[in-house]
């Protein structure tokens, strides 16, 4: 295989890359042109839309709503989650296998079941009201998060590996905060970033708790796609194009993030 | 009272014995070598000893203290781990300070006994690398000074050559050896070589199954096997039992030998000297190989195969094989085997 | 775990957690059980009402078919796809592995509103590709909007998703493998057939429940693509919820009930089939 590599791989793989960047290309061009109905390319470029997103209170206000909820949900997930995987895989076999079934809760469980469980506790009818306010987002996107650290974490330990290192620590005098917060954290700080990202990008991307939950109450950046839908679709691709620039920087710090320490690194 | 004594070990996981019936005493400054197949229990003896892995019963005592039931960081030893378990986000200097700085030591203390045990170690040019970026042997090394660093009563060895390539394995014996001498630290070595085991142990305690079949100097150990599983798995034994025995050589022993390679002369025919005390038999060469330094024959007798390893000495003729030989045995190198 | 914690240490480790779990708790399995308890209360008393009730109903049965079908179809597609992609993936050099993992990584998260969107640009009514595709006379009758159509956008995310939970598991599958088989005169189909398929179904297995579970529960997507039109199960429960003719909470937690058994079944039996695949594997 290795001989006849030749073309065809590169061509499978960066094929796909490129469909996979087409829709966000497509919506990105979408969002500068004043001109795109009935033609296959579009006539003409104007950056007005940009300029009218920025100038319209709504965005503003959307953009900040939605990061003020996923930094929220970074670092409130971060604060809890990271403990939590710690503790099941050095001191609690038990909550380990919890924490691997709790994973699968999302896929298990669609968002719009949840939703309709949350509206059902957090509306007002057992006296606690926090649909309407962002809390209800946050507090429920961080188990959701949860497992975006989880994964990443785990593989991490596996490969430094945790536990021989944690004995090590021991040998030689440390107490176990000690050797968690040296060696350990520092250890797996590409799962750890890893983690942040992938929960900022959870909580800026999610419409259906949002939408049930929330709605004009606190409009995140994906409720104000839904109230631009009917109108102008340039300006809607403007806003998705943002959307799609924060997630692009995203991926960026996560591939960063993970890139392999060279040798050369060392000196 | 030894340095290092171990009475009563055990350790049950359900049915099976993890080590049981564990006695071992070690000396000051002695070198111990736990050495015994994969899954004989030695490694995790070692990490019970560590205070790594708890034992049922049994006690542990350490220069005089009795640390049976003390945790890991109070019982005053160290470990080098088999895969080194460097910390990987430290480089070399940081790795050996680490213990030191959570002892609280004065920082110009930390500094000079990092900067002499890198000089020791041979570690200078690489004191600011970080563990990716070292060799195998490099590693092992940082693990020993870091362990050694913390000058532990008894350091705790677990297998540290085995990731590593047989040129750099004797350089690194010969290293530890020369350490050992130097600093006089007492250690229990785990491994499953028994040429290391050999050559390393100042005592050796040869495991098989969870127990101790002999402990004792390289010398009892290679020359006087106690049982079949010493002797199966020490040296390259050619062990027979008593049925063995009558077919090969027509005699009845009330216990099974034990025969070196080395210690089976091979003549072209009977000779005229035999004297009463050796054994002689007629056999026939099936394989020759050319080790270097000796000639190994296998050779067919009485339908027992026998291995044997003669000098390769220009002058001496090889024998062929399919060629009927002579071997001639001296009765007192026939080592007899209790179990 | 480190077997010489002592007590305090996993004292201190079980607190350390308890945040979490609190949260797992209110914010996910209660919300869970409300909605399966809520389902089963009718006019304040506690029956099957509401399930009948659904299930008598042919338009509610129909959903429940097009969500299946149209996930069974997005996850073999994707499952399908993955493979070659994967394949060709491996004999990349690492460098451009993590590049194109992560990007598939969020291929599979660009969910909604924005791709949905995105591909009314390409191939809605005025769209490029429906332009492109007329000219071209290859068009026949296809539309965004029609179940096709969806089909197309689910397998945007299903794919990249496929080729995350896949790829891991190509690595069983060694160039030595390889060279074994063509050596011994296998042909390439035999290969694939008879090798690659068998090492790889456990995974595969597993993988295609995960994405048929995905696909099931999007509900976002299809509600930005074709809003109350799409007759898919996810759909009819928010309008239940949300709808002011259709409003009857009970109504939608029930429905919202039988979607959670009917993915707990392929559920249950992949965590079988996973926790068999780690014993054999020991």
């Amino acid at each position: 295989m290795r001989s006849e590599k030749g073309i065809v791989p590169a061509i499978v793989v960066w094929g796909f890359v490129a469909l996979l960047l087409l829709p966000a290309a497509a919506v990105a061009l979408n969002g500068m042109t004043t001109e795109w109905d009935g033609t296959v390319l579009p006539t003409g470029f104007t950056t007005a839309w940009f300029h009218n997103l920025f100038e319209d209170p709504r965005m503003s206000q959307a953009i900040l709503n939605s990061l003020l909820i996923s930094t929220a949900t970074l670092v409130l997930s971060a604060l809890v989650a990271v403990p939590a995987v710690l503790a099941g895989h050095f001191y609690l076999p038990v909550l380990d296998r919890c924490l691997a079934v709790l994973v699968i809760l999302p896929y298990a469980v669609p968002g719009i079941v949840l939703g309709l469980g949350l509206l059902r506790l957090y509306a007002g009818n057992f006296g606690i009201v926090l649909t309407g306010t962002p809390w209800i987002l946050i507090l429920a996107y961080v188990p959701l998060g949860a497992s975006f650290y989880y994964v990443p974490m785990k593989n991490n330990l596996r490969a430094i590996p945790a536990r021989e290192i944690f004995e090590a620590g021991y040998l030689v005098g440390a107490s176990d905060l000690a050797i968690i917060r040296s060696i350990i954290l520092p250890s797996i700080a590409p799962a750890l970033i890893v983690g942040f990202v992938m929960n900022f990008a959870l909580a800026i991307s999610e419409f259906v708790y949002a939408n049930l939950l929330v709605g004009g109450l606190f409009p995140t950046l994906q409720i104000f796609m839904n109230v631009l839908r009917g109108g102008s679709g340039h300006l809607l691709s403007g806003v998705i194009a943002i959307y799609f620039a924060i997630l692009l920087i995203a991926t960026s710090i996560v591939l960063w993030a993970t890139r392999p320490k060279s040798a050369a690194e060392g000196q | 009272m030894s340095f290092v004594s171990l009475r009563g070990l055990d350790k049950h996981f359900g049915q099976t014995a993890v080590f049981t019936g564990i006695d071992l005493d070690i000396e000051r400054g002695e070198m111990c070598v736990l050495v015994g197949p994969s899954g004989c229990g030695k490694t995790t003896l070692l990490r019970t000893v560590a205070g790594l892995a708890t034992q049922d019963s049994g006690t542990i005592t350490i220069a005089g203290r009795d640390v049976s039931r003390t945790a890991p960081q109070h019982r005053g030893v160290g470990m080098v781990f088999q895969n080194y378990a460097l910390f990987p986000n430290m480089n070399v200097e940081q790795n050996l300070s680490f213990g030191l700085e959570h002892q609280k030591r004065p920082k110009d203390e930390i500094r000079s006994r990092v900067a002499a045990m890198i000089e020791l170690m041979g570690l200078g040019q690489r004191a600011k690398a970080r563990p990716t970026a070292l060799s195998g042997g490099q590693k092992q090394r940082v693990a020993l000074a870091r362990a050694l660093i913390m000058q532990p009563q008894l350091l705790l060895l677990d297998e540290p050559m085995s990731a590593l390539d047989a040129k750099m394995r004797k350089r690194l014996r010969e290293d530890l050896k020369r350490l050992q001498a130097e600093i006089g630290f007492t250690a229990i070595f785990v491994t499953h070589d028994q040429e290391e085991a050999l050559v390393l142990g100042d005592r050796i305690a040869v495991m098989h199954e969870g127990r101790f079949s002999q402990v004792g100097t390289a010398s009892e150990i290679y020359n006087r096997p106690a049982s079949r599983a010493v002797a199966e798995f020490i040296g390259e034994f050619n062990v027979l039992d008593q049925a063995m025995v009558r077919a090969a050589f027509g005699r009845d022993t009330a216990k099974a030998w034990a025969l070196h390679p080395e210690s089976i002369a091979v003549e072209a025919a009977v000779p005229r000297d035999a004297a009463v005390d050796k054994i002689v038999a007629t056999a026939v060469v099936t394989d020759r190989k050319l080790l270097g330094s000796t000639v190994r024959y296998q050779l067919a007798v009485g339908g027992i195969n026998l291995k044997s390893d003669q000098l390769n000495k220009p002058s001496r003729a090889l024998f062929q094989p399919g060629q009927s030989v002579c071997l001639v045995i001296d009765r007192e190198d026939v080592r007899d085997l209790d179990s | 775990m480190i077997q010489s914690a002592s007590a305090g240490a996993r004292l201190a480790a079980a607190i350390v957690a308890v945040p979490l779990l609190l949260l797992v708790l209110l914010f996910e399995l209660l919300p869970l059980l409300a909605v399966l308890v809520n389902g089963f209360l009718h006019d304040g008393a506690f029956s099957f009402a509401n399930h009948r009730e659904i299930l008598a109903s042919a338009f509610q049965r129909n959903s429940f078919v097009n969500s299946v079908v149209l996930s069974l179809a997005t996850s073999l597609i994707a499952v399908a796809a993955s493979l070659p992609i994967g394949r060709a993936l491996h004999t990349m050099p690492v460098r451009v592995q993590r590049i194109v993992m992560t990007y598939a990584n969020f291929g599979a998260n660009f969910t909604g509103f924005p791709i949905a969107f995105a591909f009314i640009i390409l191939f809605g009514l005025s769209g490029s590709f429906t332009l492109l595709l007329a000219k071209a006379g290859l068009l026949g009758g296809f539309t965004i909007y029609s179940k096709t159509g969806l089909a197309l956008v689910y397998c945007y995310f299903q794919i990249p998703l496929a080729l995350m939970l896949v790829f891991p598991a190509l690595d069983a599958i060694t160039p030595d493998i390889e060279e074994a088989s063509r050596l011994m005169g296998a042909s390439r189909f035999s290969f694939w057939t008879r090798i690659v398929l068998p090492i790889l179904l456990p995974s595969l297995v597993g993988s295609f429940v995960l994405l048929f579970a995905n696909a099931m529960g999007t509900y976002a997507t299809a509600f930005a693509l074709a809003g109350g039109n799409a007759n898919l199960v996810t759909i009819r429960i928010g309008e239940l919820v949300a709808g002011d003719v259709f409003s009857d909470p009970n109504l939608a937690d029930a429905l919202a009930t039988l979607l959670v058994v009917a993915l707990a079944v392929p559920i249950a039996i992949e965590r079988l089939i996973a926790r068999r695949g780690d014993r054999d594997a020991q």
